[in-house]
């Protein structure tokens, strides 16, 4: 009785050991650092969807500036973006493609539409082949990179289309 | 014996250690309340602006796609406006530009398109005057009646005039009844604002013989940024992208696409009747057409402002609705935005311009 009396009360006032009040602060140190990495991780992707919207924008745009130009099998051949039909250009994912020669990074392709961010993010490359010898139609490529500057690592978009000349 | 350990146990924490603790976890809690408003700020503000880039791509994707069509099905013409020369008396524009009219000195544009599947020909039986209420087509011929059932009362029906001595000419109407699949008729308002377009063809006078007639699309893109006149959703609080499918804008009926689109700015490249032109140049591009431009038009660039749905609640971030194309920059406050620019090539009026 008198022994289940003091063991009892001893039991009762012990409170904590060291070691479990360490164990318990490093479970709750950790699940705050996961819970942290899933809020970076959703900013972070929310930021990737918003560059990659701008990229897939600008990307788009210059298509239909290719598009909309001349493409006429002789006299009105843009030939300076041509490269002849190459098949060594197949470049690495995140590599400029051909033109223009030494690309440089923008937020937007017209100086009347300021975007508000800064520095320029956005690598806008792009490339054309014949698809054939007989100057019928055209494959027309555009890509657009950025760098993710806070978490590092490239990303981009390449979008494609044919066209046939204009006669 | 017994009294000893309870003493012990009694003794508790002096004053020293209690306040040294008490501040400790003070300070605990402070640290871990910062970091938790901050959190929770972090997701308001993402929160806002997943919002806000949705709505971008929403109203960038519309307008583009829309613009894309201008001039599309004039039953194989090669004429960008639905008329010759783009005479806004004679024919109606397929591409109407408004700079700088909309609030916050934002544009607006009006774009015409045809439905190429739906096209009736007027029969050679209907001689009515511009007046007439009534379009008449043949119900046996080909696939009318199928045609004439998808006529649906409200929306806009379109007739040309290939034959006019000074050009082409159209003819717009608002249908007020379903097609008729038996009798093949089409009852028009003749006294509607889209009649602007008839006044080549004044009521004393017949309209042609034989017209080729479809539905039309005559989509305007507006901002309503204006509560006071009880048309439209939006308000200066809560500007609203504003569809209009009938060619009478601000209207009741105009259906509310997107919000808080702030601004909508809009370019047009020209370039001659013949040859190319260099749209990367940007003296190609001007802020306004004439119908008479229309048909060289080249492309279209849509750049718009989309802001948050509200400001930030903590008021930190410094917005400012920024200068675009021909606009000036608004004034300090609050809102997230987000600008977006894209081009389109107007392939119906480049058909044109190639030939």
């Amino acid at each position: 009785m008198r022994r289940t009396l003091h063991s009892a009360a001893r039991g009762s006032r012990r409170g904590f050991t060291m070691v479990e009040v360490l164990i318990a602060s490093a479970l709750l140190g950790f699940s705050l650092i996961v819970m942290f990495g899933f809020h970076s991780q959703a900013l972070r992707a929310n930021m990737n969807a918003r560059r990659l919207t701008d990229c897939t924008y600008l990307a788009q745009t210059q298509m239909e500036r290719l598009m909309s130009m001349d493409w006429t099998a002789t006299a009105l051949r843009p030939a300076e973006l041509e490269d002849g039909g190459a098949s060594s250009d197949i470049a690495p994912m995140y590599e400029p493609l051909e033109w223009p020669a030494a690309p440089v990074k923008v937020n937007s392709l017209n100086s009347a539409v300021p975007t508000g961010i800064s520095p320029a993010l956005y690598t806008i490359t792009w490339d054309v082949q014949d698809m054939d010898l007989n100057d019928t139609w055209v494959r027309v490529r555009v890509r657009c990179t950025y760098e993710d500057v806070t978490f590092g690592g490239a990303h981009g978009t390449t979008i494609s289309s044919y066209r046939y000349r204009d006669s | 014996m017994l009294t000893r350990p309870l003493r012990r146990a009694r003794s508790g924490f002096t004053l020293i250690e209690l306040m040294f603790a008490l501040a400790i976890g003070l300070f605990v809690v402070a640290a871990l309340y910062n970091l938790f408003t901050s959190q929770v700020r972090q997701f308001v503000y993402q929160d806002l602006q997943m919002e806000m880039h949705q709505n971008t791509r929403l109203a960038a994707d519309m307008m583009s796609r829309t613009s894309r069509l201008a001039g599309y099905g004039t039953n194989g013409s090669t004429v960008g406006a639905f008329g010759e020369g783009g005479n806004q008396d004679n024919a109606l524009p397929a591409i109407i530009s408004y700079n700088g009219t909309g609030p916050n000195g934002s544009d607006a544009i009006t774009l015409v398109s045809m439905d190429p599947s739906l096209v009736v020909n007027t029969a050679a039986t209907f001689p009515p005057s511009c007046g007439t209420s009534t379009l008449t087509v043949s119900p046996t011929a080909l696939q009318n009646a199928a045609r004439l059932a998808q006529y649906r009362s409200g929306e806009l029906v379109m007739c040309l005039d290939y034959g006019s001595i000074g050009g082409m000419r159209s003819f717009l109407w608002q249908m007020t009844a379903d097609g008729n699949a038996a009798t093949g008729e089409i009852t028009v308002s003749p006294g509607s604002a889209q009649s602007d377009f008839d006044i080549a063809c004044p009521v004393s006078d017949n309209l042609p013989l034989v017209m080729p007639c479809s539905r039309a699309e005559v989509v305007t893109f507006y901002i309503d940024a204006d509560d006071s006149d009880g048309i439209g959703a939006g308000s200066a609080e809560h500007p609203v992208l504003m569809m209009d499918l009938d060619f009478e804008s601000p209207d009741a009926d105009d259906v509310p696409l997107v919000d808080n689109v702030e601004d909508i700015q809009l370019s047009y490249c020209l370039g001659a009747t013949t040859g190319s032109t260099d749209c990367a140049d940007s003296a190609a591009w001007q802020s306004t057409i004439t119908p008479a431009d229309v048909a060289n038009v080249y492309m279209i660039r849509i750049s718009l402002v989309v802001r948050s749905s509200r400001e930030d609640p903590a008021r930190l971030h410094a917005g400012q609705r920024p200068a675009l194309e021909d606009n000036a920059a608004g004034g300090s406050d609050h809102y997230f935005r987000q600008v977006l620019s894209t081009e389109v090539t107007v392939r119906n009026m480049r058909i044109q311009s190639v030939l």
